[in-house]
Protein backbone atom coordinates (compact mmCIF):
# COMPACT_ATOMS: atom_id res chain seq x y z
CA UNK A 1 0.00 0.00 0.00
CA UNK A 2 2.85 2.40 0.87
CA UNK A 3 5.89 2.77 -0.87
CA UNK A 4 9.17 2.94 2.00
CA UNK A 5 10.77 5.24 -0.90
CA UNK A 6 8.46 7.76 -0.61
CA UNK A 7 6.68 7.79 2.54
CA UNK A 8 8.01 10.99 4.39
CA UNK A 9 5.84 10.05 7.62
CA UNK A 10 6.67 7.06 9.97
CA UNK A 11 4.60 5.88 12.99
CA UNK A 12 6.29 3.05 14.43
CA UNK A 13 3.75 1.20 17.31
CA UNK A 14 2.62 4.96 18.95
CA UNK A 15 0.44 4.24 22.04
CA UNK A 16 -1.05 7.28 23.62
CA UNK A 17 -2.55 7.19 26.96
CA UNK A 18 -4.79 9.69 28.86
CA UNK A 19 -4.64 8.19 32.92
CA UNK A 20 -5.88 4.58 32.23
CA UNK A 21 -8.11 5.40 28.88
CA UNK A 22 -5.13 4.64 25.87
CA UNK A 23 -6.52 6.82 23.07
CA UNK A 24 -4.06 5.22 20.84
CA UNK A 25 -3.08 1.62 20.85
CA UNK A 26 -0.35 0.45 18.77
CA UNK A 27 -0.53 2.67 16.02
CA UNK A 28 1.80 1.57 12.94
CA UNK A 29 1.87 3.21 9.66
CA UNK A 30 3.94 4.65 6.86
CA UNK A 31 2.80 7.83 4.87
CA UNK A 32 3.55 8.84 1.27
CA UNK A 33 4.76 12.21 0.42
CA UNK A 34 2.30 14.35 -1.85
CA UNK A 35 -0.83 12.52 -1.11
CA UNK A 36 -4.32 13.03 0.24
CA UNK A 37 -5.23 11.24 3.46
CA UNK A 38 -8.55 11.18 4.96
CA UNK A 39 -8.54 9.67 8.57
CA UNK A 40 -11.83 8.68 9.13
CA UNK A 41 -13.55 6.84 12.37
CA UNK A 42 -16.21 7.05 15.05
CA UNK A 43 -16.21 9.87 18.04
CA UNK A 44 -13.46 8.49 20.55
CA UNK A 45 -11.89 5.93 17.63
CA UNK A 46 -8.72 8.08 18.13
CA UNK A 47 -8.41 10.17 14.86
CA UNK A 48 -7.90 14.12 16.53
CA UNK A 49 -5.01 12.49 18.84
CA UNK A 50 -3.28 10.73 15.92
CA UNK A 51 -3.02 14.47 14.07
CA UNK A 52 -2.23 16.03 17.38
CA UNK A 53 0.60 13.39 18.19
CA UNK A 54 1.46 13.81 14.05
CA UNK A 55 1.72 17.63 14.70
CA UNK A 56 3.85 17.47 18.11
CA UNK A 57 0.83 18.80 20.42
CA UNK A 58 0.70 15.12 21.99
CA UNK A 59 3.49 13.14 23.32
CA UNK A 60 2.85 9.58 22.54
CA UNK A 61 3.30 7.49 25.94
CA UNK A 62 5.46 4.80 23.79
CA UNK A 63 6.16 4.68 20.22
CA UNK A 64 7.66 6.91 17.80
CA UNK A 65 6.53 9.43 14.99
CA UNK A 66 9.56 10.52 12.19
CA UNK A 67 8.09 13.33 10.04
CA UNK A 68 11.05 14.06 7.18
CA UNK A 69 13.48 11.69 9.31
CA UNK A 70 12.96 13.77 12.40
CA UNK A 71 10.48 14.47 15.50
CA UNK A 72 7.02 16.00 15.26
CA UNK A 73 8.80 19.31 17.13
CA UNK A 74 12.47 19.11 15.04
CA UNK A 75 10.04 19.25 12.00
CA UNK A 76 7.45 22.07 12.99
CA UNK A 77 8.25 24.40 10.36
CA UNK A 78 7.08 21.74 7.91
CA UNK A 79 3.87 21.18 9.32
CA UNK A 80 0.74 23.45 9.50
CA UNK A 81 -1.84 22.57 11.58
CA UNK A 82 -5.66 23.71 11.77
CA UNK A 83 -7.34 22.88 14.94
CA UNK A 84 -10.86 21.94 15.51
CA UNK A 85 -11.81 25.77 16.79
CA UNK A 86 -10.55 28.13 14.59
CA UNK A 87 -8.31 29.66 17.58
CA UNK A 88 -8.51 33.54 15.88
CA UNK A 89 -8.40 36.35 17.23
CA UNK A 90 -12.67 38.00 17.14
CA UNK A 91 -11.37 41.45 17.02
CA UNK A 92 -8.85 41.75 14.72
CA UNK A 93 -9.14 41.33 10.65
CA UNK A 94 -8.46 38.31 8.67
CA UNK A 95 -5.23 40.01 7.53
CA UNK A 96 -4.59 41.52 10.90
CA UNK A 97 -4.19 37.69 12.34
CA UNK A 98 -2.18 36.52 9.75
CA UNK A 99 0.15 39.69 10.14
CA UNK A 100 0.71 38.49 13.81
CA UNK A 101 0.88 34.62 13.04
CA UNK A 102 3.73 35.84 10.04
CA UNK A 103 5.78 37.83 12.77
CA UNK A 104 5.89 35.03 15.50
CA UNK A 105 6.95 32.64 11.90
CA UNK A 106 9.27 35.48 11.44
CA UNK A 107 7.88 36.18 7.79
CA UNK A 108 8.26 39.87 6.69
CA UNK A 109 5.93 41.84 5.01
CA UNK A 110 2.27 41.24 3.93
CA UNK A 111 2.78 39.68 0.91
CA UNK A 112 2.54 36.42 1.62
CA UNK A 113 -0.02 36.93 4.28
CA UNK A 114 -2.28 38.02 0.82
CA UNK A 115 -1.22 35.54 -0.94
CA UNK A 116 -2.58 32.92 1.63
CA UNK A 117 -5.97 35.02 1.89
CA UNK A 118 -6.31 34.92 -1.77
CA UNK A 119 -5.17 30.76 -1.61
CA UNK A 120 -8.59 30.18 -0.01
CA UNK A 121 -10.58 32.10 -1.89
CA UNK A 122 -11.24 35.36 0.35
CA UNK A 123 -10.14 38.98 0.06
CA UNK A 124 -7.59 40.60 2.07
CA UNK A 125 -8.86 43.81 1.66
CA UNK A 126 -11.90 42.68 4.19
CA UNK A 127 -11.55 44.68 7.27
CA UNK A 128 -14.11 43.82 9.66
CA UNK A 129 -13.33 41.03 12.26
CA UNK A 130 -13.20 37.93 12.07
CA UNK A 131 -15.93 37.83 14.63
CA UNK A 132 -18.18 38.52 12.06
CA UNK A 133 -17.23 36.45 9.12
CA UNK A 134 -19.13 33.47 8.63
CA UNK A 135 -18.60 30.25 9.77
CA UNK A 136 -17.44 28.79 6.65
CA UNK A 137 -15.04 31.89 6.22
CA UNK A 138 -13.52 31.44 9.32
CA UNK A 139 -12.70 27.85 8.74
CA UNK A 140 -11.20 29.25 5.26
CA UNK A 141 -9.18 31.93 7.57
CA UNK A 142 -8.24 29.00 9.39
CA UNK A 143 -6.89 27.44 6.99
CA UNK A 144 -5.15 30.56 5.17
CA UNK A 145 -3.11 30.28 8.60
CA UNK A 146 -2.31 26.59 8.66
CA UNK A 147 -0.55 27.22 4.81
CA UNK A 148 0.80 31.08 6.02
CA UNK A 149 4.50 29.25 6.33
CA UNK A 150 4.24 27.43 3.35
CA UNK A 151 4.79 23.95 4.92
CA UNK A 152 5.29 20.90 2.92
CA UNK A 153 2.06 18.94 5.40
CA UNK A 154 -1.19 19.95 6.54
CA UNK A 155 -2.78 18.48 9.10
CA UNK A 156 -6.23 19.65 9.19
CA UNK A 157 -8.75 18.70 12.06
CA UNK A 158 -12.59 18.46 11.06
CA UNK A 159 -12.16 21.48 8.72
CA UNK A 160 -15.76 20.97 6.93
CA UNK A 161 -17.33 20.77 10.65
CA UNK A 162 -20.36 23.22 10.84
CA UNK A 163 -19.83 24.79 6.98
CA UNK A 164 -22.43 24.23 4.41
CA UNK A 165 -22.32 21.83 1.50
CA UNK A 166 -20.88 24.02 -1.13
CA UNK A 167 -18.22 25.87 0.88
CA UNK A 168 -17.32 22.21 2.07
CA UNK A 169 -16.72 21.17 -2.14
CA UNK A 170 -15.44 24.61 -2.59
CA UNK A 171 -12.86 23.78 0.42
CA UNK A 172 -12.25 20.10 -1.00
CA UNK A 173 -10.95 21.79 -3.93
CA UNK A 174 -8.72 24.05 -2.72
CA UNK A 175 -7.08 20.79 -1.03
CA UNK A 176 -7.12 18.85 -3.93
CA UNK A 177 -5.07 21.87 -5.57
CA UNK A 178 -2.67 21.87 -2.77
CA UNK A 179 -2.22 18.35 -3.12
CA UNK A 180 -1.53 18.94 -6.79
CA UNK A 181 0.62 21.16 -5.78
CA UNK A 182 2.97 18.95 -3.87
CA UNK A 183 1.83 19.21 -0.25
CA UNK A 184 0.80 16.24 2.17
CA UNK A 185 -2.59 16.46 3.28
CA UNK A 186 -4.28 14.85 6.31
CA UNK A 187 -7.88 15.36 6.48
CA UNK A 188 -9.51 14.36 10.20
CA UNK A 189 -13.25 14.77 9.17
CA UNK A 190 -16.65 12.41 9.52
CA UNK A 191 -18.14 13.66 6.27
CA UNK A 192 -16.12 10.74 3.84
CA UNK A 193 -18.13 10.82 0.60
CA UNK A 194 -17.34 14.85 0.64
CA UNK A 195 -13.70 13.58 -0.19
CA UNK A 196 -14.71 10.77 -2.76
CA UNK A 197 -12.65 10.95 -5.78
CA UNK A 198 -10.40 13.83 -4.10
CA UNK A 199 -8.44 11.87 -1.68
CA UNK A 200 -5.90 9.43 -2.40
CA UNK A 201 -6.45 7.09 0.74
CA UNK A 202 -9.28 6.74 3.26
CA UNK A 203 -7.41 5.47 6.87
CA UNK A 204 -10.18 4.03 9.31
CA UNK A 205 -9.83 4.10 12.74
CA UNK A 206 -11.24 2.26 15.76
CA UNK A 207 -10.85 1.90 19.05
CA UNK A 208 -7.35 3.79 18.87
CA UNK A 209 -6.32 1.81 15.83
CA UNK A 210 -5.55 2.22 12.22
CA UNK A 211 -8.22 -1.03 11.16
CA UNK A 212 -8.13 -0.69 7.13
CA UNK A 213 -6.73 1.42 4.34
CA UNK A 214 -9.26 2.04 1.02
CA UNK A 215 -8.48 3.91 -2.01
CA UNK A 216 -12.44 4.59 -1.72
CA UNK A 217 -14.13 6.13 1.16
CA UNK A 218 -16.58 2.96 0.27
CA UNK A 219 -14.52 0.23 0.26
CA UNK A 220 -14.06 0.21 3.60
CA UNK A 221 -15.42 -3.32 5.23
CA UNK A 222 -16.58 -2.90 8.93
CA UNK A 223 -14.22 -4.63 11.17
CA UNK A 224 -11.59 -5.21 8.64
CA UNK A 225 -7.90 -5.37 9.26
CA UNK A 226 -5.13 -3.52 8.24
CA UNK B 1 14.37 31.28 13.65
CA UNK B 2 12.57 34.49 14.62
CA UNK B 3 14.06 36.70 17.89
CA UNK B 4 12.50 36.80 20.59
CA UNK B 5 12.12 40.42 20.60
CA UNK B 6 10.03 40.57 16.87
CA UNK B 7 7.74 38.01 18.60
CA UNK B 8 7.53 39.98 21.81
CA UNK B 9 7.12 42.97 19.53
CA UNK B 10 4.17 41.07 17.63
CA UNK B 11 2.33 39.89 20.81
CA UNK B 12 2.65 43.28 22.46
CA UNK B 13 1.07 45.17 19.11
CA UNK B 14 -1.70 42.71 18.89
CA UNK B 15 -2.73 42.64 22.64
CA UNK B 16 -2.94 46.45 22.59
CA UNK B 17 -5.05 46.06 19.24
CA UNK B 18 -7.26 43.91 21.19
CA UNK B 19 -7.62 45.81 24.29
CA UNK B 20 -8.23 49.16 22.49
CA UNK B 21 -10.89 47.30 20.26
CA UNK B 22 -12.70 45.35 23.45
CA UNK B 23 -11.61 47.38 26.37
CA UNK B 24 -12.10 43.73 28.38
CA UNK B 25 -9.19 44.76 30.60
CA UNK B 26 -9.58 48.19 30.26
CA UNK B 27 -13.03 48.63 32.15
CA UNK B 28 -12.49 45.40 35.20
CA UNK B 29 -9.31 48.06 35.53
CA UNK B 30 -10.67 51.27 35.88
CA UNK B 31 -13.28 49.15 38.44
CA UNK B 32 -10.06 48.11 40.61
CA UNK B 33 -8.11 50.78 40.82
CA UNK B 34 -11.34 52.55 41.93
CA UNK B 35 -12.34 50.28 44.44
CA UNK B 36 -8.72 50.62 46.04
CA UNK B 37 -9.02 54.36 46.17
CA UNK B 38 -12.33 53.63 47.95
CA UNK B 39 -11.01 51.09 50.70
CA UNK B 40 -7.82 52.87 50.97
CA UNK B 41 -9.59 56.54 51.79
CA UNK B 42 -11.29 54.21 54.67
CA UNK B 43 -8.81 52.77 55.63
CA UNK B 44 -6.13 55.88 56.54
CA UNK B 45 -7.60 58.20 58.47
CA UNK B 46 -5.71 61.34 56.71
CA UNK B 47 -5.82 63.14 60.19
CA UNK B 48 -3.92 60.32 62.35
CA UNK B 49 -0.50 59.99 63.64
CA UNK B 50 -0.01 57.04 61.42
CA UNK B 51 -0.74 58.58 58.27
CA UNK B 52 1.71 61.63 58.67
CA UNK B 53 4.08 59.65 59.54
CA UNK B 54 3.66 57.56 55.66
CA UNK B 55 3.55 61.15 53.99
CA UNK B 56 6.42 62.14 55.76
CA UNK B 57 8.35 59.05 54.29
CA UNK B 58 7.20 59.57 51.38
CA UNK B 59 8.52 63.42 50.70
CA UNK B 60 11.98 62.06 52.32
CA UNK B 61 12.29 59.40 49.70
CA UNK B 62 10.93 62.22 46.91
CA UNK B 63 13.82 64.79 48.38
CA UNK B 64 16.42 61.83 48.54
CA UNK B 65 15.84 61.30 44.72
CA UNK B 66 15.57 64.31 43.69
CA UNK B 67 11.90 64.03 41.90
Amino acid sequence: MTDAATSIITVRDVIKQFGRFAALRGVTAEFDAGRFHAILGDNGAGKTTLLRALAGLANPTRGEIEIFGKSPKEACRDLGYMAHPSLLYDEMSGMENLRYFARLYGIAGDARCEQAIRAVGLDPKLTRGVGQYSQGMRQRMSLARAILHDPRVLLLDEPFSNVDVHSAREMVGLLGGMRDAGKTIFVVTHQALLLEGVADEFVWMEAGQIVDRTASAQSHAPGGVQ
Amino acid sequence: MNSLWTVMLATLVKDIRLEWRSKDALNSMLFFSLLVVVIFVFSFDPLAEESRHIVGAWCGWRSCLRL
